[in-house]
């Protein structure tokens, strides 16, 4: 005989509680007849109650069981000991990375506030006064309203031209410590925000306007968001001065960052113009690097041409 | 490695894992070995310590006596030595507790060595005669029972429903049935 077989607990229960067929029962009691110990075993299992035996026996199995440190490294010794050391080494490296990976998340979150989606426009160029108290405005109502997570957003900013239509209208609030980093940053030109839309308004220049919404946040250039506008203002330049009738069109792009942070994936979500489309498209991929979504959610842009 | 290990134990025969155990002292090997059994210790001492608490409790108890004792001693049997380990832990627990005289059960006296020769015998053609000669010779109740068990291979409940005994009854009729057999094989030189 290979393995000493013994009935086991289940199946003492089975039999008693005759959820065994007559062949099997006959068979337990055939070698109940041989086994008194099984015979003895049983007659307690009869006695008890069936649920606390189970408890038991599987506070038993716990107590005795594998999980029993302390036999382990009784049995490792010095036998073993490279393995300690390298599996104290595994710790380090792995806290290392843990570790990494916190930092970087704080540089990213450091920028995109939170993961809601708040529109904003700024403009870059010009006065900075305007869309800043506007921002602030919204940033305060924002403030204000119950938080919803990752939820495309689209806010209508009264008095400025608000690219994509609204979508979901669900409120997003950003913690106080976003809104004081936005503020800080605002300052500046460009507002790093979960969702920001960059225009620039200068009817001289006639510069584009692109807006930029994110379902999530993080992905965001990694140079700014001033040196990105500059470049896609600079490209949509170009592209209309090749083909005026561009003016007026206005495409709406979803994308991934790959780990280089290139743009990738990039969908057309929308257009009002396909060759117009493909421009964008040619404009996006060329952008300066974007730092990749920590959650790797898509991004959106919005180009004005 | 330990992973290694874990895996080519679990299909060890007792009296190798005994061995193991023996050589090594390795508790993880003891403990592979006893959860074989630990449902048994765990019956069988509620059976005697009639508290299913205690019985728990003496669970773990039997396990660290085995501990030391399987370090010392021969066992040639595992699953016989340890039930006779986990009664004599009963009756002394209850000594204890309720300081009642209990005689220690006497190790080596193994009733079941008995039963399984006689299964054997049972089961062997050649001696079919004799032993339908003998069966002729019980009593009413234990012939039935024993005949529906042994040579129609009925369970205690489907005997219980022809013969109308109750189940206690059937069990302890095949259970004398056996006995009164043996000695009359053995009395006709079988």
């Amino acid at each position: 005989m290979a393995i000493n077989s013994s009935y086991n607990h289940s199946e003492i229960q089975r039999y008693l509680q005759n959820q065994m067929s007559p062949s099997e029962m006959h068979s337990f009691e055939k070698e109940m007849m041989k086994d008194p110990f099984l015979a003895d075993a049983l007659e307690g299992f009869q006695q008890s109650d069936a649920n606390l035996s189970t408890q038991h026996i599987a506070e038993i199995n716990q107590h005795i069981g594998p999980k029993k440190t302390e036999a382990k490294v009784v049995g490792l010794s010095s036998s073993a000991k490279w393995l300690r050391v390298a599996a104290i080494f595994l710790v380090l490296v792995g806290a290392g990375i843990v570790t990494y990976k916190i930092f970087n998340q704080d540089e990213n979150s450091g920028f995109a506030a939170v993961e809601q989606s708040t529109n904003l426009e700024v403009d870059s160029i010009g006065s900075a006064e305007k869309p800043l108290a506007q921002q602030r405005g919204l940033l305060g109502k924002a403030a204000n309203d119950n938080t919803l997570k990752s939820a495309p957003v689209l806010k209508d900013i009264p008095g400025l031209q608000n690219a994509p239509a609204p979508l979901a209208t669900s409120e997003s609030a950003l913690d106080t410590t976003s809104l004081a980093m936005l503020d800080s940053s605002a300052q500046g030109q460009a507002a790093r925000l979960g969702e920001a839309t960059i225009s620039s308004a200068r009817p001289p220049k006639e510069l584009s306007r692109s807006a930029m919404t994110k379902n999530s946040s993080a992905s965001q250039p990694k140079d700014g968001w001033v040196h990105f506008q500059t470049y896609v203002d600079n490209e949509v330049d170009k592209a209309k001065e090749k083909n005026s009738s561009y003016s007026g069109n206005k495409v709406e792009l979803e994308f991934s960052v790959d780990n280089e942070g290139s743009a990738t994936d990039i969908k057309i979500v929308n257009s009002t113009n396909s060759e117009v489309a493909k421009v964008a498209v040619e404009i996006l991929r060329k952008s300066p690097r974007w730092t990749p979504s920590t959650n790797n959610a898509k991004a959106r842009l919005v180009i004005n041409f | 490695m330990a992973i290694l290990k874990s895996i080519t134990k679990t299909n060890l025969p007792d009296a190798e894992l005994v061995q193991l155990y023996q050589q090594t002292q390795q508790q993880d090997i003891l403990a592979e070995l006893y959860l074989r059994y630990s449902d048994l210790v765990y019956g069988t001492c509620v059976k005697y310590l009639k508290d299913q608490e205690i019985a728990k409790d003496a669970v773990i108890d039997v396990y660290q006596e085995l501990v030391e004792k399987l370090k010392k001693h021969t066992v040639e049997n595992f699953k016989g030595w340890l039930y006779m380990v986990t009664k004599n832990h009963c009756l002394m627990q209850l000594r204890k507790d309720k300081r009642m005289p209990t005689s220690e059960f006497q190790p080596g006296f193994m009733q079941s060595e008995d039963f399984s020769h006689l299964e054997a015998v049972m089961e062997k053609e050649q001696r079919l005669d004799s032993l339908e000669v003998c069966i002729e010779q019980l009593q009413e109740e234990q012939k039935n029972s024993v005949r529906l068990f042994y040579l129609e291979n009925k369970c205690y409940n489907e005997i219980s429903d022809i013969t109308g005994y109750e189940w206690n009854k059937v069990r302890s009729l095949i259970q004398n049935g056996k006995r009164n057999l043996k000695i009359c094989m053995e009395k006709n030189g079988n």
